[in-house]
């Protein structure tokens, strides 16, 4: 039941600081999701983390927390168990 | 030394200035950033509570001086003067300051939406709010500015109503908080069972270092009363160690030399010297950790539906809104400020904001129970289907049957006695890994025979081994084996079937063509076993056997189980298509079996349960996996996850319910039967969110309770 992936994929959470409503948690998902490289968002809304499915060789974990903070968002990449 | 959970750098606790504590537990930070960033989302909270409080005691003090203590003397709120300014003065001064310190809030939330070219509620909030508080303004200031709303008690202003609702409004948002935090604490607590630091025993030496730097094969010595740092094996000592924060039982379990120790158990009374086995993401509690976290991420497919529905809500309600302003006002004649509170009153329903954490909190709490129990759900989806299963079915040996066969009978034919005829069957499955082999080579052992290797050996799936030994054929198997090779059972045709409804598993043995005898072998049933057929049964699902017996041991078991349907005769590897067979009648099936062997089968299944996986949680395939052994932990599984998806529906109402209630009213619904009197108060339409998310707060919270019925 597990996805195969032809493309090279990596996981990475992050936390989110400013996440003031649902409703905004659905727009981070839609606009991230657009960004070249990224291949699955998902934002949760209830302990304000962002995982995220993307092409390493295309996009870096600071690539992402850049465009999160244009959108208007702090974040800071969690480590396991953080 | 500790970890510094944000930065994950190691920090000596006795000369950093940065710390914290939390629930009783102190963390330390290797720089004021760390310290920051872990703080911050409890500074969010703090100041929000605090904005919080501020707005709704402003906006009560608004609402007395406008509406309660003109009356008290004697005069209008209009005409009023209290200490040289007047009335409308003060308002003004009250509610100032919540529209742009409490409410700052909202305007970076209409910045966000900008930015992102969508409305959001704090935009909507934005707008209506300093709407209203702009107007009062006006006609504070210039009081000649309106003249047509001039009435005997003066125009209206709107700062009692602009306080209380950004007040309200900020109440909602901190019972979201609530939840969010309260969600995210049955997840830390899984976490916080992880011990940081370790005692490892090198060259007669031993040291305590962080729990990270333990290599696979180091020495570690546990003291009564210390948790268990990683997964590990007993080398040396006896003791008993309570696994309830893996499995949910408190009952202390015997750990021997050999045993294996699952990280984060307490120990309890000897001394243990431990090898570890599994490290860091590897280890029994990092897995369920991870596995939780990944269900919580997922999106069940409720809440896509959630969603979908409230992408649509949010436009079409502030249509509804500015058309019910532009009906009141251009057609119904309403004067502007009344035409305008309509508006207020909608677009303040229109966000279903509790929404949000509708399903999410349900989930989470779910799940982190379900862990707690050892039960591990893998993701929403899983979740949900498992609320709807129709049918279970029950892969027989070692999930309904304890997985240890062991020899009950031994019949010989008239050429040959009995030692002979198990002699020759331990011969043929000396070194089989099948349970049915091992409980013979076993039964044989017991009765001190030794058993030599055979030469040849061949196993024939769904049939039985044959063997050489000595140059004699050895066959050991079913009808099917025998009539392959020219045997039929003969006269004892009769003892085979009487064997078998029994329940045990008769196999024939035949020497050179002939044949000898026969072995039965029989599994014991588990005790839960009957229980949980029972159960589920009472909730109205079907429960299927499956197993590769023949059809009558299949039978007499099932009856043993108080189960109806048997799949009997199921070679191993048509064990996925008849799963596929099952669901082509759109039935949602469960499949509970081994979650390594039965991998194929779990995978077909709509939902597969994997049973007794232990401390290898990751290999395990399946959409949910027990750890424990119990059958019963089946229906527990189903019923948590019938109770979760309850709670989400519950939750998915409330957080619609007020809004949809109220949307007719805000707009001006009940105007023709009322009057204008039937206007709804914005504070009203506020205190409704507010309530909103109250109630699904305290709806996902009373989740928390939830026992598991044994």
């Amino acid at each position: 039941m597990e996805p195969t992936e032809s493309k090279p994929s990596a996981k990475a959470i992050f936390s989110l600081f400013n996440l003031g409503c649902s409703g905004c948690s659905r727009v981070i998902e839609r606009k991230l999701r657009k960004m070249s490289g990224i291949k699955n968002v998902t934002v949760n809304y209830v302990t304000d983390t962002v995982l995220v499915n993307y092409d390493p060789a295309r996009v870096s974990t600071e690539d992402i927390r850049t465009f999160m903070k244009r959108l208007g968002y702090d974040s800071a990449e969690r480590h396991h168990g953080a | 030394m500790a970890k510094d959970i944000v930065c994950g750098m190691y920090v000596d606790e006795t000369k950093t200035p940065f710390k914290a504590e939390r629930r009783g537990t102190t963390y330390y930070f290797c720089s004021q950033n760390c310290l920051d960033t872990f703080l911050k989302p409890e500074v969010e909270f703090r100041h929000l509570k605090i904005m919080t409080t501020f707005a709704l005691t402003l906006g009560a003090l608004t609402a007395f001086l406008e509406y309660a203590y003109p009356p008290l003397v004697g005069s209008t709120d209009w005409n009023l003067t209290i200490l040289g300014l007047p009335n409308y003065g003060w308002l003004f001064l009250l509610a100032t300051p919540v529209q742009f310190v409490a409410g700052w809030r909202f305007y970076k939330g209409t910045r966000d939406a900008i930015r992102a070219k969508q409305a959001n509620m704090d935009s909507l909030i934005a707008i209506g709010t300093t709407a209203a508080w702009a107007y009062s303004a006006l006609i504070t200031f210039f009081r000649g500015f309106f003249p047509q709303v001039l009435v005997a008690t003066g125009p209206e202003v709107y700062f009692t109503e602009t306080g209380l609702i950004i007040g309200f409004i900020l109440l909602g948002k901190a019972m979201e908080h609530i939840v969010k935090g309260k969600a995210s604490e049955a997840v830390r607590k899984l976490l916080d069972l992880q011990p940081k630091m370790a005692k490892r025993l090198r060259d007669g030496v031993e040291e305590e270092i962080p729990v990270e730097n333990v290599a696979v094969n180091d020495i570690l010595v546990i003291r009564p009363g210390e948790r268990v740092p990683v997964d590990a094996i007993v080398v040396t000592g006896y003791s008993s160690v309570d696994q309830s924060v893996v499995t949910g039982e408190s009952m202390p379990v015997e750990k021997k030399l050999g045993d294996e120790v699952i990280g984060a158990t307490i120990n309890k009374t000897g001394m243990l010297q431990i090898k570890a086995t599994k490290i860091g993401a590897d280890t029994t509690l990092s897995q369920i950790v991870k596995m939780v976290e990944e269900a919580i991420v997922s999106r069940a497919p409720i809440q896509r539906m959630a969603d979908l529905i409230s992408s649509y809500f949010v436009p079409l309600v502030v249509a509804v809104g500015v058309g019910g302003f532009a009906f009141w006002y251009f057609v119904g004649g309403l004067p502007f400020a009344m035409a305008f509170i309509i508006l207020i009153s909608v677009l303040i329903v229109a966000c279903p904001c509790a929404l949000g954490i509708a399903t999410p909190a349900a989930i989470m709490i779910g799940a982190a129970k379900g862990a707690q129990n050892g039960i591990l759900i893998k993701n929403g989806e899983y979740l949900e289907k498992a609320h709807k299963l129709q049918s279970v079915v029950f892969d027989k040996t070692g999930t309904l049957t304890v997985g240890a066969p062991s020899l009950t009978d031994v019949i010989a034919l008239p050429e040959f006695t009995e030692s002979q005829v198990l002699r020759y069957a331990a011969i043929a499955e000396v070194g089989s890994e099948h349970p049915l082999g091992e409980a013979i080579v076993r039964g044989a052992k017991e009765q001190g025979m030794t058993i030599d290797n055979a030469e040849e050996f061949q196993a024939i799936p769904g049939h039985g081994v044959k063997a050489v030994f000595k140059q004699q054929q050895i066959l050991l198997g079913n009808r099917k084996l025998m009539k392959d090779h020219g045997l039929e059972a003969g006269e004892i045709e009769s003892k085979l079937q009487s064997l078998e409804e029994e329940g045990k598993t008769a196999m024939l043995v035949a020497v050179d063509k002939r044949l000898a005898g026969v072995v039965a072998v029989a599994d014991t049933l588990k005790e839960t076993a009957s229980e949980a057929v029972n159960e589920l049964r009472s909730m109205d699902i079907e429960v299927i056997m499956m197993t590769g017996d023949n059809k009558r041991t299949a039978n007499a078991i099932a009856r043993k189980l108080g189960i109806n349907s048997v799949l009997a005769e199921v070679l191993p590897g048509d064990k996925a298509k008849v799963i596929k067979e099952l669901r082509t009648d759109g039935k949602i099936v469960a499949m509970v079996g081994d979650g390594i062997n039965d991998a194929p089968a779990l995978a077909a299944s709509d939902v597969g349960i994997a049973i007794g996986s232990g401390t290898d949680i990751a290999k395990e395939a399946g959409g949910i996996v027990l750890i424990k052994d119990d059958v019963r932990d089946v229906v527990t599984a189903i019923q948590l996850s019938k109770k979760t998806v309850r709670k989400i529906k519950e939750n998915l109402f409330w957080a619609f319910f007020y809004n949809v209630a109220l949307i007719p009213v805000a707009a001006g619904a009940l105007i023709p039967l009322f009057g204008t009197r039937a206007i709804l108060n914005p504070i009203y339409a506020a205190i409704a969110m507010a309530a909103s998310s109250v109630t699904v707060t305290m709806n996902s919270m009373l989740l928390n309770r939830w026992k598991p019925r044994t």
